[in-house]
């Protein structure tokens, strides 16, 4: 694996280069501090200047030249990653070691390059069939969040333990802004995307600097606003967690609980974070949590937990029998004390294997060696062969040690009808 | 060891059968880290009836779901501890026609091998080890029926599939699931888990004739009663389907979806084979509906749908064409769906672009060692054997012979169901 990172006046560029796979990875992502309205119009906006453009003015023409590119994506996206939010372009293409058709790669970068500069505008106003689309898409699957108890139970505990901040935002809480928006508006923030800070990632394996001299040619925009890496929110401890419960009409209960994981250095956050929570959770059936709720109980199918490193948090789902909510919550809580003094020489071995065969299953997996570089680049995160070295020094007393900084803050239970259960 | 040449990829898969009968496919690739490696038995949710030396057995639905999740345990062991001892992942899955047990290892490749092959032909089962995995297999039963987009899927399957158990969810039904017995559990691995109705793949970065050499070691001195010829009964599907319109109405979704589903039978396209039907339809369908097509491009830019998806399916000797939609007006788009259904066409430029698209998809298969195993189960549980064969149908595919396939669709065996959100006015009532 070949790093090599190049600044340019419009953007900085990463060139990754493994030459082991068949395909390439470009991704390129507008940044910018984190705004709840500008959110969902780049939101919006990364799909409509991937949907359509000048030339090829709707999918159906964007789908052929792909397929006559051998492009197997080329799809735009958004995200908010701690106070910062990303709008990303990404394309996957066929190595050009694998094709044999002139110009093929110039081809390829011309064209992600040409959606991206000529959007489906006249006059300073997006074509409204295209902008109605994109917000019909947005808000159909904005609005089967509202039928997912999974993702109203998360979103409802955020929405309790920082309600204003960045970490609870989602795209759902805007639904009365996006049925506002007019198409009118979107132009002005077209303007704006393509002057934000610019960041492009290609991983694979690379043509003798082509791609380089590629994006020089193709780049359109003076992108020349610069903005820091720094993504971390902190939020604050509380001394007494805050707990709600609702009550639903779902046969099971659902039960989020959300942890403080502050002041952790380097050193813990990129790896000994790892193994507490192989420990705790991904070990699957051999973690804490499954061994208290699923092995020895019976009371749930699948325990799912989001670290959220940029908002130094840990979310803990469950979703389990109706009426065994309070049973299920001092298991969990049980499982969490158990992390500052019970860990067994078994579970911390087994912790360092997983960690050791997750770094080499990286290395097989395109999209995880870009992951890796992008934590590196915005995270401060090491790269692979410091990485190798340095998750071997981890030792039981520092997961102790981080086990003492996980703090509960919120509770949050969405509780299952036992009479829908019993109509069964 | 025998060489099976890929033209579309110009890949090869290496394949052996060990002492036992077992078949083994192996495909290597030096640049890679990690190791796939997936034991499949060809015995999947839909056997539940079965003859063997000319005495039928039953068993309840779920029950080759309910013993893979104990099969991860040998005499008080947990095996899943064993492979994480050993440095790698394990998991296993079940579906309609087979149950596949796999592990992702970059290290301990012998060691690891032997465990997979122990543990999945070991037949250890206890009466507590059945009733601890009771309640986990209820909840996660019960997982999906707050769902009602999983509802209207199983309506819209029991209805399509009346008689065929490709219509049981995999998991069982919750009745069933309570009185699956240990005996139950230990009939299915004495008859199925056997090398003849199982296969092995190998993929990723290893020595062939190294693990060749395990697994010949390993087998050689494993002994299986001879139980005599056992069949699956599957009961004969008719044409007919139970309902021929329905609509759900639910308060715990907020869009509309609209199903429109086409059932023919294999015997309905004159003496074709499978692949020829299969791929001939998937090619006119993409032409017509797909996000090329000028149909999509009509529902979808003029807002008369958010999402429309055609696809086309085989259940054993059923062809299915299906259109999945999410619209206000779902009957509108059913209308529109039918009149394109009846002037329907391919030209070459067409099949030229889907060849293309499938030599994308096939060069990068490669990149992915799961994807890699994933192709060969499924080409050996659909087809009996690797073949490039769908590829070489495609290539010599013509309008004309697409056309005449076509022709033997029964466009009036139809089913439309639609689940809407109740309004929010009729709640109030």
């Amino acid at each position: 694996m070949k790093y090599k990172t190049i600044k340019e006046k419009n953007y900085n560029l990463q060139l990754i280069d493994v030459p082991n796979f068949r395909s390439c990875h470009f991704a390129l992502i507008f940044r910018d501090d984190f705004d709840p309205k500008k959110a969902v119009c780049y939101a919006l906006l990364s799909d409509m200047i991937t949907d359509a453009n000048k030339d090829l003015p709707s999918s159906k023409y964007v789908l052929r030249k792909m397929e006559d590119n051998y492009i197997l994506n080329f799809y735009g996206s958004f995200s908010n990653v701690g106070n910062k939010m990303q709008t990303y372009i990404v394309c996957d293409y066929v190595d050009p070691r694998y094709i044999r058709e002139d110009n093929y790669l110039d081809n390829v970068y011309k064209f992600i390059f040409d959606m991206l500069k000529k959007p489906l505008v006249k006059n300073n106003v997006f074509d409204e069939k295209l902008f109605n689309l994109a917000k019909r898409r947005l808000l159909t699957d904005l609005k089967s969040c509202k039928d997912d108890n999974n993702f109203l139970s998360i979103n409802k505990a955020l929405k309790l333990f920082a309600p204003s901040s960045p970490t609870s935002f989602h795209l759902f809480d805007m639904i009365d802004f996006i049925e506002n928006l007019k198409c009118e508006d979107m132009y002005k923030y077209y303007e704006e995307l393509i002057k934000e800070h610019v960041d492009i990632f290609i991983t694979g394996g690379l043509n003798n600097g082509k791609e380089e001299k590629l994006i020089k040619k193709y780049f359109p925009f003076k992108s020349t606003k610069k903005l820091d890496r720094n993504e971390v929110i902190n939020h604050n401890y509380r001394m007494i967690p805050i707990k709600k419960v609702e009550k639903s009409k779902f046969k099971q209960s659902t039960i989020v609980t959300i942890y403080n994981v502050n002041n952790l250095s380097m050193f813990e956050r990129e790896f000994v974070a790892s193994y507490y929570l192989n420990i705790l959770n991904t070990a699957n059936l051999n973690s804490k949590l499954y061994q208290y709720l699923r092995n020895e109980n019976s009371l749930c199918y699948t325990i799912n937990s989001y670290p959220i490193d940029r908002s130094n948090i840990l979310i803990i789902k469950v979703t389990v029998k109706a009426g065994e909510e309070r049973k299920a919550l001092k298991l969990i809580k049980k499982a969490f004390s158990d992390m500052k003094n019970k860990i067994s020489n078994e579970e911390f071995v087994r912790a360092y294997y997983a960690y050791e065969s997750s770094l080499k299953g990286m290395v097989d997996s395109i999209g995880a060696i870009n992951r890796l570089y992008m934590n590196m680049y915005y995270g401060g995160f090491s790269n692979y062969d410091i990485k190798k070295k340095e998750f071997k020094k981890v030792t039981i007393d520092d997961i102790y040690s981080l086990a003492k900084k996980v703090k509960l803050n919120t509770v949050y239970v969405l509780k299952g009808d036992i009479n829908e259960r019993n109509q069964d | 060891m025998k060489e099976i040449k890929i033209k579309s990829s110009n890949e090869s898969i290496y394949t052996f059968n060990a002492p036992t009968g077992l078949p083994v496919y192996m495909w290597v690739n030096k640049d890679k880290t990690n190791v796939h490696m997936t034991l499949t038995v060809k015995y999947g949710s839909s056997g539940i009836n079965f003859t063997c030396a000319g005495v039928k057995y039953s068993v309840p639905t779920g029950t080759a779901h309910y013993l893979e999740h104990i099969k991860f345990n040998i005499k008080d062991q947990d095996v899943s501890k064993l492979f994480y001892d050993l440095g790698c992942d394990s998991n296993a899955y079940t579906s309609l026609n087979e149950t596949s047990y796999e592990v992702y290892a970059n290290t301990n490749l012998k060691e690891v091998l032997k465990l997979l092959l122990d543990f999945v032909y070991d037949n250890y089962f206890t009466k507590k080890l059945v009733d601890n995995e009771r309640g986990i297999i209820l909840e996660e039963c019960n997982y999906g029926k707050d769902d009602p987009e999983h509802e209207f899927y199983r309506r819209n399957v029991e209805s399509y599939l009346p008689k065929s158990t490709h219509r049981i969810p995999v998991i069982g039904y919750e009745k069933d699931i309570k009185s699956i017995t240990i005996d139950d559990i230990a009939l299915i691995h004495d008859f199925f888990y056997r090398p003849e109705n199982m296969f092995l793949t190998i993929t990723g970065n290893f020595d062939k004739e190294e693990l060749e050499k395990v697994i010949n070691e390993n087998e050689k001195e494993r002994k299986f009663k001879d139980i005599g010829k056992i069949k699956i009964n599957l009961p004969k599907e008719s044409k007919k389907m139970l309902e021929k319109d329905f609509v759900i109405e639910s308060d715990k979704c907020s869009n509309t979806l609209g199903k429109y589903i086409i059932k023919s039978m294999l015997s309905d396209f004159k003496g074709k084979s499978k692949k020829e039907v299969l791929v001939s339809l998937r090619a006119l369908i993409n032409a017509n509906f797909g996000p090329t097509s000028d149909f999509y491009e009509n529902v979808i830019q003029n807002g008369l749908a958010t999402k429309c998806r055609a696809s086309v399916t085989f259940d054993d000797d059923v062809v299915g064409i299906f259109f999945n939609v999410i619209s206000d007006n779902p009957e509108n788009i059913f209308n529109l769906i039918e009149e394109k259904l009846n002037n329907m066409d391919i030209t070459k430029e067409d099949i030229s672009r889907i060849l293309k698209k499938n030599i994308t998809s096939s060069i990068l298969r490669y990149d992915n060692i799961y994807e890699v195993s994933g192709y060969i189960i499924s080409s050996i549980i659909d087809d009996g054997q690797i073949n490039d064969d769908r590829f070489e149908i495609l290539k010599k595919l013509t309008p004309k012979k697409v056309m005449d396939i076509y022709k033997c669709v029964d466009l009036s065996n139809k089913m439309t169901s639609i689940l809407k959100p109740i309004k929010k006015e009729t709640i109030k009532k």
